[in-house]
């Protein structure tokens, strides 16, 4: 097969110049068979797979590494959502730092899967591991979590929503001698998806095989610097076309990767994530591509189109380029991980609000966006419940990974480091007014919206 | 296994010699080879057969360390890269 000079270079100046990487193989892990009335052997049998599991994914994501000039920048376990196997009898936390010790010690990033299923109402022993996620984000590292809330078949559940509210605001005060970075280790969902490889909502669903391999890929960088060189003149539609392209691409080394680990591993490749993932790092911003789309300023009106074209457009091009896609697939705008969002945030060009319409069009919700810490709990909840509606009535994934910041008020600073990067407080209608939420205290269930007539 | 070799640098006598030189010792077999020169920078791109896969990260970590003394960036990875993202 015939190659040019310039599709080998346009390769390497991806990854060197634009910062192309996979963002994460994840490896998901099933816990169903593992199931015993005994915890102490609960815990070792489910801390003894995922140490075994974990280091082989290392050494294979490595190996792969090697073999090809894309790094890949995370690796990661999701297990079954820890409620389908949990019992009245079972210490969560304690459970949570032998998963924590193993996942540490074989090098994985992050273990996705402390989650709750609770679109139509909590079981019982649900309600024993909701009330103590908040201990488990605040005394494990790596270990992340989720409710899902809410579905377009069943409605909201209001109760669960409230709770993630207090998941929220509990870590985020238990971690608060670090910025509050419990919170970001919890979402909550509406129509949460069961092969997301992204954090912190990763897990793996009941549908799913036993043990498959999921892959996310980043690459704003690429796409942002190709509208700067070449799509300037470019029509709205030719624009979209050359995404497409770009997405193509990278969604092709991406299942390319993919692939190779799994088959490395002996387990099947599940799906492959397009979602345009972004770093702190400048130049690898969804931001910048918005910008640079022609919106002069993130969060300006315009912005909200430009975000929805852009992510039909990257799914248009993934979708072209692999068999199996799924995960959350679109583009990410978590604001803390996001130079570009950061910036707006701190000037006041983008606000709460309009990051709330913003995740109408893309994947996923409001993502990394930290609020004051002395929101109330109803208040908090009336904003998840606003953000999960979105997705309830449109039939698309929405999420809330909030961080009510302890001791912070509107305009302070917050730095998480790494990929979790560092934002500016946002300010949220009616928290200096010290309002509530009577709505959500209602309780019950927002019914599952009507699926015809949509206007 | 193929794998493809880029460098990217600036242009200075003998840098294709010692890179295919040290291809030829590591025993791999060239098969296409292209390099374009624009001012003072080249941009080189070859492909290459290498019949033990199993000494692809040795060679492939010997001529990235190249990179410095040449003053150029080499980089080396499989050949199905290329082929997945550029053709359908």
């Amino acid at each position: 097969m015939n190659f040019q000079l310039y599709e080998a270079i346009e390769t390497v100046a991806m990854v060197e110049l634009e910062k192309l990487d996979i963002r994460t193989v994840t490896l998901g892990v099933s816990l169903l068979d593992l199931l015993t009335d005994d915890f102490v052997e609960f815990k070792k049998r489910v801390a003894d797979r995922v140490y075994t599991e974990a280091s082989r994914l290392v050494k294979v994501a490595r190996e792969v590494e090697d073999r090809y000039a894309i790094p890949i920048v995370n690796k990661r376990i999701s297990i079954t959502p820890i409620s389908l196997v949990f019992k009245k009898n079972f210490d969560l936390l304690e459970l949570a730092k032998a998963i924590d010790g193993a996942v540490k010690e074989a090098g994985v990033d992050f273990i996705g899967g402390f989650s709750v299923l609770a679109e139509r109402g909590y079981r019982e022993v649900d309600e024993l591991v909701v009330k103590n996620l908040p201990l488990v984000f605040a005394e494990t590292e790596r270990v992340c979590g989720s409710i899902a809330a809410g579905s377009t078949k069943h409605g909201l559940n209001m109760k669960a929503v409230l709770d993630s509210a207090r998941i929220m605001k509990q870590s985020a005060y238990l971690t608060r001698d670090r910025d509050s970075i419990g919170a970001a280790k919890f979402v909550v969902f509406s129509n949460a998806v069961e092969d997301n490889p992204f954090m912190a909502g990763a897990f793996l669903g009941m549908n799913q095989y036993d043990r498959m391999l999921s892959v996310g890929i980043s690459g704003p960088g690429v796409v942002k610097t190709a509208i700067e060189v070449f799509g300037k003149d470019l029509k709205l539609n030719e624009l979209a076309e050359l995404i497409k392209r770009l997405a193509f691409k990278i969604t092709r080394a991406g299942a390319l990767i993919g692939r190779e680990v799994a088959n490395a591993l002996g387990v099947p490749f599940g799906i492959v994530d397009l979602s345009l993932a972004p770093t702190p790092a400048v130049g690898d911003s969804v931001a910048e591509i918005i910008e640079a789309m022609g919106i002069e300023r993130v969060g300006y009106p315009g912005t909200t189109a430009a975000l929805a074209m852009l992510t039909d457009a990257v799914k248009k091009g993934g979708v072209m380029a692999v068999d199996s896609v799924g995960g959350l697939s679109g583009a990410f705008i978590p604001v803390s991980e996001d130079a570009g969002m950061i910036d707006a945030a701190i000037k006041g060009d983008l606000i709460v609000e309009k990051l709330e319409a913003m995740t109408a069009v893309c994947s996923v919700g409001l993502d990394m966006v930290v609020v004051p810490g002395n929101i109330s709990d109803e208040l908090l909840a009336g904003l998840i419940a606003d953000e999960l509606m979105i997705g309830v009535v449109n039939a698309k994934t929405t999420a809330c990974r909030i961080i009510p910041a302890y001791g912070k008020k509107s305009g302070d600073f917050v730095r998480f480091g790494g990929l979790l990067g560092e934002s500016v407080v946002m300010s949220v209608r009616g928290v200096e007014k010290g309002a509530g939420c009577d709505f959500v205290k209602r309780g019950g269930f927002v019914p599952a919206p009507i699926t015809s007539f949509r206007n | 296994m193929r794998f493809v070799l880029t460098a990217v640098g600036v242009n200075k006598p003998g840098v294709l010699a010692q890179i295919t030189r040290r291809l030829a010792e590591k025993g791999a077999n060239i098969l296409d080879i292209s390099q374009k020169i624009l001012s003072d920078v080249y941009a080189l791109f070859l492909i290459a057969e290498l019949e033990d896969s199993g000494n692809f990260k040795e060679l492939k970590e010997d001529i990235e360390a190249m990179s410095e003394r040449l003053g150029a960036k080499i980089v080396l990875f499989e050949e199905s890269l290329l082929r997945y993202m550029h053709r359908i």
